[in-house]
């Protein structure tokens, strides 16, 4: 190491200041460079990470363009389709229209009909009365017609045992040694009456 | 790789299907790109489906429409692609030119050389173009020990230079330029002036030592720099015919910093603290140093941290690395920013004024307020009048005479009556607190990135001319009316000591206001001292510091010392030096012979006795040194300060009701630090 040769003179206290000074700036300048390439390095990397980052976003445009111009494709699609279901639409709102219409006078005969049904249903009602009245009474004849043909299959039986019994009788001995007794009494039955 | 369908546009409606459609595939290699030095060169393949031929591609990049400029068989391609052989020419490759920046480039293709479809867009990255230099005439080594004229040629790809300059250890000298020289032309025909590339210096080159560096100036205004590969190492020339010796190395001053290790994450789980610190004074001033390293820290603790000053905010770059905001009293209260805590740095009226805005517009959480002077002996300095006067003296007339710059006498103490909580530098000051607020010790700290224990420079200080028995001390602080006399004293010294044969060195940093104090001491006295001025940052004060062999305190006990903690004082012991200071503030908590050289006074003669003294007898030196360096390391800490300090802004109740006069004052048991009636008596 060399030794300056300084003196005490104001001139080298002026130099001494000088370069302890120059130092100092030459050390901040140092610092600053220093932190300069921490940046410089920080930014760098940014940077190519921010240009990673513009590629991918670049592709993702792309693709998202592409994308699209898919959707663009369906949603012309999806117009022509809902160009065709307006008309349809439109179509089934006149037919809406004048069935409404109809619909208006279809209700006054309804009306009609449903005071008709009613008045039906009354009479209906009345001749199922008459109906189950006459059903009664056909009953009752029923049980009658079945009572007398009972009396009556009681009285044929009867008649069936009484001519049974009568052809007995007058296959008889005593019924033919009587029958001249019969035509007597006949005989003056007719003359008793007049 | 992509997939574009050329056909598909923004077609009209009702529209046609595509029949089968051509898709393009396609490959640009190495991906991001980067053109080093503007030079892009650019490598892929591309193919189109469903057509048997290969499609000619084009690249749109910085205004330009590149053609390849060669296809290149890819047989990877086609084995991947299940292509045919009649496309096995599908690879390309661009190159170009290309200006400094960030481009978009697009590839293109076409299958009839007519309707070209974009395929894929990327960027490109081109790096600034660097110059080509060429230093002639040289031996293989390199190395130029010879005193003459050096020539060579040198050229930029892209642009017209107009100034050269060679450089090494501390000279710069210019070239002649623009000499002819066809065969660079021949090498480099694309750049301009290369057919005139040549230079030469304007004169034999000096004594110096270093790598040689070029520099060229263009006409558009640029400077681009680029190294050589060549030394210089030149001992004689015209002027020095003797050789000079260089030292092997740089004479610095560094680090400016050191690196520690990271703090701890904040345990506090409490929420974070808005946290405003008043100050009086711009950021140069010293009661600056302790308000930056509170608020520094307690940023780093999670608290959003402002330092607002009366002017000057500018002045805050005085402290590099800063994690809180600046700004100035004016900002503040324009401001509608809310405060959880408002710590006044001391009671001077621009800060007090300031505060009690705050607080009356409902703006402040907790006020503190920081003592660390005796502002009343310092206002009786100033006016160079006792108290008694000064409080006798009509209002109008004392308030023109405290301004904002010192402390109002009344107001003052009611302020601190109405505060939430009070700090104090030390327990001194407490008897100066009127009865009510909850008062806190809180000692500075050194920022120990910076100030740290430090060898002495030795190759510095012989680079400067110092012989090794020199003695050199340090001073840093504005000098103003309080510590004139103290600061006279230390200078007085220096003399003294120079004068007896010691060579002493004054080291000096700060301003000096006022009247000159060194009446009767100069001219004698100037050159002794070595005043550097203010220094622009703050982290560049211990590479000077180092300098020194010992710190010196000057001053003695009584009514400005005994209530001041001299901010310069950690950052003395933080270097590891032999600290002189007298029996008063910290020198009365400190060991003498141990911790610190501590006097009765530290004026001329206790500085000339004590200088003797340590200055015979290195082991003492040492003793001290290290004694400094662990006084610091146990006592000043930034961190711990810092921790301290949230502690006592969450400690401290809001909206305190001052308590009527006679009260008792309260002491806090929390202390910043350990608290001085623990720290050993004074030898």
């Amino acid at each position: 190491m060399a030794q300056v040769s300084l003196n005490n003179d104001p001139a080298s206290g002026e130099l001494r200041r000088q370069f302890i000074l120059t130092q100092i700036e030459l050390q901040e300048a140092e610092d600053a460079r220093d932190e300069l390439k921490s940046q410089l390095a920080g930014r760098e990397r940014l940077l190519a990470e921010l240009q990673a980052t513009a590629d991918q976003a670049l592709r993702d445009f792309d693709e998202l363009q592409e994308a699209h111009r898919g959707r663009s494709d369906q949603r012309d699609a999806l117009q022509q389709q809902l160009h065709v279901t307006g008309q349809a639409f439109e179509e089934a709102r006149s037919e809406s229209i004048r069935l409404n219409a109809a619909l208006g006078l279809t209700a006054v005969r309804e009306r009609e009909l449903r005071a008709q049904i009613i008045g039906l249903e009354e009479q209906l009602k009345q001749q199922a009365a008459q109906m189950r009245e006459i059903e009664q009474q056909g009953a009752e004849k029923d049980r009658n017609l079945r009572e007398v043909q009972a009396g009556a299959r009681d009285l044929l039986a009867r008649i069936d045992v009484l001519e049974a019994e009568a052809r007995v009788m007058k296959t008889s001995w005593s019924w033919r040694w009587t029958g001249w007794i019969r035509s007597l009494d006949r005989g003056l039955s007719r003359v008793r009456r007049p | 790789m992509d997939r574009l369908d050329p056909l598909a546009g923004p077609g009209a409606f009702p529209r046609a299907p595509p029949m089968t459609p051509i898709v393009f595939l396609s490959e640009v290699e190495g991906l991001p790109l980067i053109a080093p030095q503007g030079r892009l060169a650019v490598g892929g393949w591309c193919l189109a489906s469903n057509h048997p031929a290969v499609p000619a591609v084009r690249l749109q990049v910085a205004g330009q429409t590149l053609a390849p400029v060669s296809r290149r068989a890819r047989p990877d391609v086609l084995t991947a692609h299940c292509a045919g052989l009649a496309v096995l020419e599908c690879g390309f490759v661009f190159a170009a030119d290309l200006p400094a920046g960030v481009h978009l480039a697009g590839l293109e293709a076409s299958l009839d050389d007519q309707d070209w479809h974009p395929v894929r867009r990327f960027t490109v990255r081109s790096t600034p173009a660097v110059l080509h230099v060429e230093i002639e005439g040289i031996p293989a080594d390199r190395r130029v020990y010879e005193s003459r004229r050096l020539a060579g040629w040198i050229v930029h790809p892209q642009e017209k230079l107009e100034e050269i300059w060679l450089s090494y250890g501390n000279q710069r000298l210019r070239c002649d330029w623009g000499l002819a020289r066809e065969d660079v032309a021949a090498l480099l025909p694309g750049a301009p002036d290369a057919a005139h590339s040549g230079f030469i210096t304007e004169r034999n080159l000096p004594v110096g030592r270093g790598p040689l560096r070029i520099k060229a100036r263009t006409r558009s205004g640029d400077s681009y720099f680029a190294a050589t590969g060549t030394m210089v190492d030149i001992e004689r020339d015209e002027t020095h015919p003797a050789p000079v010796d260089w030292p092997a190395h740089r004479a610095g001053l560094g680090p400016a910093c050191r690196s520690l290790p990271p703090a701890p994450p904040p345990a506090d789980p409490a929420p974070p603290l808005k946290i405003l610190f008043l100050l009086h004074a711009d950021f140069t001033s010293s009661r600056a140093v302790q308000v930056v390293n509170l608020a520094d820290e307690c940023a780093a603790l999670g608290h959003h941290c402002t330092v607002a000053v009366p002017k000057s905010v500018e002045t805050s770059t005085y402290f590099s690395g800063r994690r809180f905001a600046s700004a100035s009293h004016e900002t503040v209260l324009r401001s509608e920013e809310k405060f959880d805590v408002v710590h006044a740095w001391t009671t001077r009226e621009c800060v007090r004024r300031c505060a009690v805005a705050l607080r009356e517009a409902g703006r402040v959480g907790r006020l503190l307020v920081h003592l660390e002077d005796n502002e009343q002996r310092i206002l009786e300095i100033a006016l160079g009048r006792p108290l008694i006067e000064i409080e006798g003296l009509p209002p109008a007339e004392l308030e023109a005479l405290v301004g904002g710059e010192h402390s109002h006498p009344q107001r003052g103490r009611e302020f601190l009556a109405g505060a939430d909580g009070v700090t104090v530098i030390l327990d001194t000051l407490r008897s100066l607190v009127p009865p009510g607020p909850a008062v806190h010790t809180l000692w500075p700290a050194a920022d120990e990135r910076y100030f740290f224990p430090r060898p002495p420079p030795v190759d510095f200080r012989r680079a400067l001319g110092w012989e090794d028995r020199r003695i050199v001390l340090f001073y840093h602080g504005d000098v103003h009316a309080a510590n004139r006399a103290e600061v006279r004293e230390l200078y007085a010294a220096v003399l003294a000591l120079n004068r007896a044969d010691w060579p002493c060195t004054l080291l000096r940093l700060g301003r000096d206001s006022g009247d000159d104090y060194l009446d009767g001491l100069r001219p004698e006295i100037d050159r002794h001292i070595l005043n550097l001025g203010h220094v622009g940052r703050h982290q560049y004060i211990p590479l000077l510091m180092q300098l020194a062999d010992y710190f010196v305190q000057p001053g003695w006990p009584g009514g400005f010392n005994d209530y001041r903690f001299p901010a310069k004082l950690p950052e003395f012991f933080a270097l590891g030096r032999p600290v002189i200071l007298p029996r008063s503030n910290l020198g009365c908590r400190l060991e003498h012979g141990t911790d610190a050289w501590v006097l009765e006074r530290v004026d001329c003669s206790g500085i000339v006795e004590a200088v003797c003294v340590l200055h015979g007898n290195p082991e003492l030196r040492l003793r001290l040194a290290e004694g400094a360096a662990a006084f610091a390391r146990t006592h000043f800490s930034r961190r711990r300060s810092a921790a301290a300090l949230c502690s006592i802004y969450r400690s401290v109740p809001a909206g305190r009701v001052p308590a009527p006069r006679g009260s008792e004052t309260q002491v806090s048991e929390i202390s910043a630090l350990p608290s001085p009636e623990n720290q050993p008596s004074a030898g």
